[in-house]
């Protein structure tokens, strides 16, 4: 990849990046509508204002960027990462024509947590935003959970061999079929009839629970698209708590456990697998970490006398630790009852679950349960090839969806991005306890950051330090993307001004 | 007889003047969610008062209402007004086009609640209105609807300046 | 021809269905298992 960059590169992450850009500006449409159906017209205009820079923006770029070459690996790569910042930016701008950010910076933070699904927010009195930016803030989750490239793929591009490369740089690598188009629609199918049935589900419980039919609706498909993107957001700032009801908790929970799962495990078993789903590495290892940690948790609050029966126990335990395993982020405590009341132990125990975090390919965070998987065996194998004797050939395997072998590249390569995972969480941390909060809140946090989870212990606040804000920015960020992305990016820019002198010495 | 008519006016005098001073004295502390929250093994199962505008939904259950009053940036409480509780007329719950109906609340918080599954609320014992709620102005700002104008038409300059080429579309 | 597709529409609905089906039909009993652990410690005090 280090070679000298040419203007045909920029041409080609211009217009694709370009492109990405318009689809957020058509997505800004949805908000907008929402606000007119609403009669909130000052928040329709905002969204008008900004539906229109945005397309601006794009086309301006897919008019200056044209060209006929399809995208390599590396422009593919940059084109993931670059199109994430642009959007972060354009898309803050309706949070700050509504007044309720205290800084674009604190737009951006907000609109960044949105599309990696992370779900911690700086948003100012959020129990009193319009229908149109709650409508926009949770649609974010939802389109950065399935990935703004994939929604790019589907609706703007042709061809195939450059798309399918974009979305390896997204951080989805599944090889489900040959045609990326086909993927990607598989992908919006199983994902929409959720969000259909999951809306009419969740908006009938509210309904249920005494909330008006015309409204009902709208918490449904909200609650929904923040839990199936793991996403985490909630209209109000009671997140969960709001609405009282162990049945809407249930039913987000069902849903947010669901978008936590591998997309090619949800494809292999709507394809008639079915037996997948007792036989995958992932769905194995989430099954024994989730308990394990829960159990755990549970350690932790029956010594403390925390709740007062079990199923207090069962209703706020077990959500808030796999709403934290799965790496979503919704919560039916509130943040600083968590830490003052569930204690040291119980906030390592729900760490280590948001740093083992969910499924790969899904629109989970942290090391990834395939990872673990893969880990763990590993060091099985390692083992049983120590006990064995020295002429014996030994190798281990795992299966997703079907079986693999485990060859030490495999291991080290998963070795390598859980490493780079454990360094950013340590970073975010260290950063945090140079400001003075203390080690076990400054750890929550920062892992929760970095794992896209969106838990917060009340270290996010708008009035924490700027470089506080900007580590955990650059922790969603390359957490979502997997690095790779990320890293192809700097690489770019580095390598782009070195050429650029090259040139300048030659002429 | 003249002694006990003075005994007894002294008495009635002192049980008027001691009676209105011991009855406020027992008025329940007004507390914010903030602290509410923060000294939650404090105040569990103590008689509290509490001050918010009402949330959006006001959510009427078999057993009683559910209200989630805002008392700040960030933050709010879920009140709980069991079935014999009166609850006085509601004129308007909080949107985005109207500023709802503040209540004060008298009523015991519990840490976890026992009856709603470890919930942190208040179970109250009265309800009353201090300030109807009003509309909201958000007023559309003439600025900003220039900036729109503005903005579609170089939109639509860049849209026609991209279409007019032909085979230029979605082709690669 | 159109019997044709209209078994395939219904085997790939039904398909859908069952797969949704299995996959919440999991979730479910991981849910169940959680609610056992926590009645489990309440057994154990």
């Amino acid at each position: 990849m280090i070679r000298r960059v040419w203007r045909e590169d920029f041409r080609i992450i211009g217009y694709y990046t370009g492109l990405v850009t318009i689809g957020v500006g058509l997505l800004m449409l949805v908000p907008m509508v929402t606000s007119l159906v609403f009669r909130e017209w000052a928040s329709a205009l905002d969204f008008a204002i900004s539906a229109a820079l945005t397309l601006l923006v794009g086309y301006v770029l897919v008019l200056i960027s044209r060209t006929k070459s399809t995208p390599g690996l590396t422009h593919a790569m940059v084109i993931a990462a670059g199109s994430w910042l642009v959007a972060m930016v354009l898309s803050g701008v309706p949070y700050m024509l509504s007044g309720h950010s205290e800084s674009f910076l604190d737009a951006c933070f907000d609109t960044m947590s949105g599309y990696t699904t992370t779900g911690i927010f700086l948003l100012q009195d959020l129990d009193h935003i319009s229908q149109g930016l709650n409508m926009w803030r949770h649609l974010l989750t939802y389109v950065g959970g399935q990935g703004i490239v994939v929604l790019a793929l589907t609706f703007l591009i042709g061809s195939t061999g450059g798309a399918f490369k974009i979305m390896v740089g997204e951080g989805k690598e599944e090889k489900l079929e040959p045609n990326v188009r086909h993927i990607a629609v598989l992908i919006w199918r199983i994902s929409l009839i959720y969000l259909g049935v999951g809306t009419v589900a969740l908006g009938l419980i509210a309904i249920a629970n005494g909330i008006k039919p015309s409204l009902a609706f709208f918490h449904g498909a909200y609650v929904f698209m923040s839990a199936w993107s793991t996403g985490g957001f909630a209209p109000y700032s009671q997140n969960m708590l709001y609405y009282h009801s162990s049945a809407m908790e249930i039913a987000s929970m069902v849903f947010f456990i669901l978008g936590s799962f591998n997309f090619a495990l949800h494809y292999a078993i709507w394809s008639g697998n079915r037996r997948e789903i007792l036989r995958n590495v992932e769905i194995v290892s989430f099954t024994i970490t989730v308990l394990t940690t829960f159990s755990l948790v549970c350690l932790a609050l029956m010594q403390r006398g925390v709740y007062p029966d079990a199923v207090a126990l069962f209703r706020r335990g077990f959500f808030q630790l796999v709403s934290g395993h799965t790496t979503t982020g919704q919560s039916n405590i509130y943040a600083r009852t968590f830490v003052r009341e569930w204690g040291p132990l119980g906030m390592l125990a729900t760490t280590i679950a948001m740093a083992i975090g969910a499924s790969a390919a899904s629109t989970g965070g942290g090391f990834k349960g395939l990872r673990m998987g893969i880990i763990v065996k590993g060091i099985a194998t390692d083992i049983r090839k120590l006990l064995s004797p020295e002429r014996a050939v030994v190798t281990g395997h795992y299966h997703h969806l079907h079986d693999n072998t485990l060859t030490d590249s495999v291991v080290k390569g998963a070795a390598v991005i859980v490493v780079l995972y454990v360094l950013i969480y340590v970073v975010g941390a260290v950063v945090g306890m140079a400001y003075g909060y203390p080690m076990v809140d400054a750890f929550f946090e920062s892992v929760s950051a970095g794992s896209n989870t969106g838990l917060s212990c009340g270290v996010t606040q708008a009035s924490m330090p700027t470089l506080l804000k900007i580590v955990y920015m650059l922790e969603m960020w390359m957490g979502r993307l997997e690095f790779l992305s990320v890293f192809t990016l700097f690489g770019f820019i580095a390598t782009s001004f070195r050429s650029m002198r090259v040139r300048k010495a030659a002429v | 007889m003249k002694k006990l008519c003075a005994v007894l006016i002294i008495v009635a005098l002192a049980v008027l003047i001691v009676a209105p001073v011991s009855a406020s004295a027992v008025q329940p502390p007004l507390l914010s969610t903030n602290e509410l929250v923060e000294n939650s093994y404090k105040w569990d199962g103590q008689t509290v008062s509490f001050k918010g505008e009402i949330l959006q939904d006001l959510m009427v259950r078999e057993d009683g209402t559910w209200m989630n009053l805002s008392d700040g940036n960030n933050t709010a409480m879920g009140v709980f007004v069991p079935k014999g509780v009166a609850m006085p007329v509601i004129s308007r719950t909080e949107d985005y086009r109207t500023v709802g109906d503040v209540v004060l609340i008298t009523g015991v918080f519990h840490r976890v609640c026992a009856q709603h599954e470890g919930e942190t609320d208040i179970h109250a014992v009265s309800v009353t209105v201090l300030t109807p709620g009003s509309a909201k102005a958000n007023p559309i700002r003439l600025g900003r609807a220039v900036w729109f104008v503005v903005l579609a038409g170089l939109l639509g300059l860049v849209m026609w300046l991209y279409y007019r080429k032909p085979g230029r579309g979605t082709e690669h | 021809m159109e019997e044709r597709t209209r078994t395939k529409r219904t085997t790939s609905f039904r398909r859908d269905l069952l797969g949704m089906l299995t996959e919440v039909a999991f979730v479910g009993s991981l849910i169940g298992l959680g609610f056992l652990i926590s009645w489990l410690f309440f057994m154990g005090r």
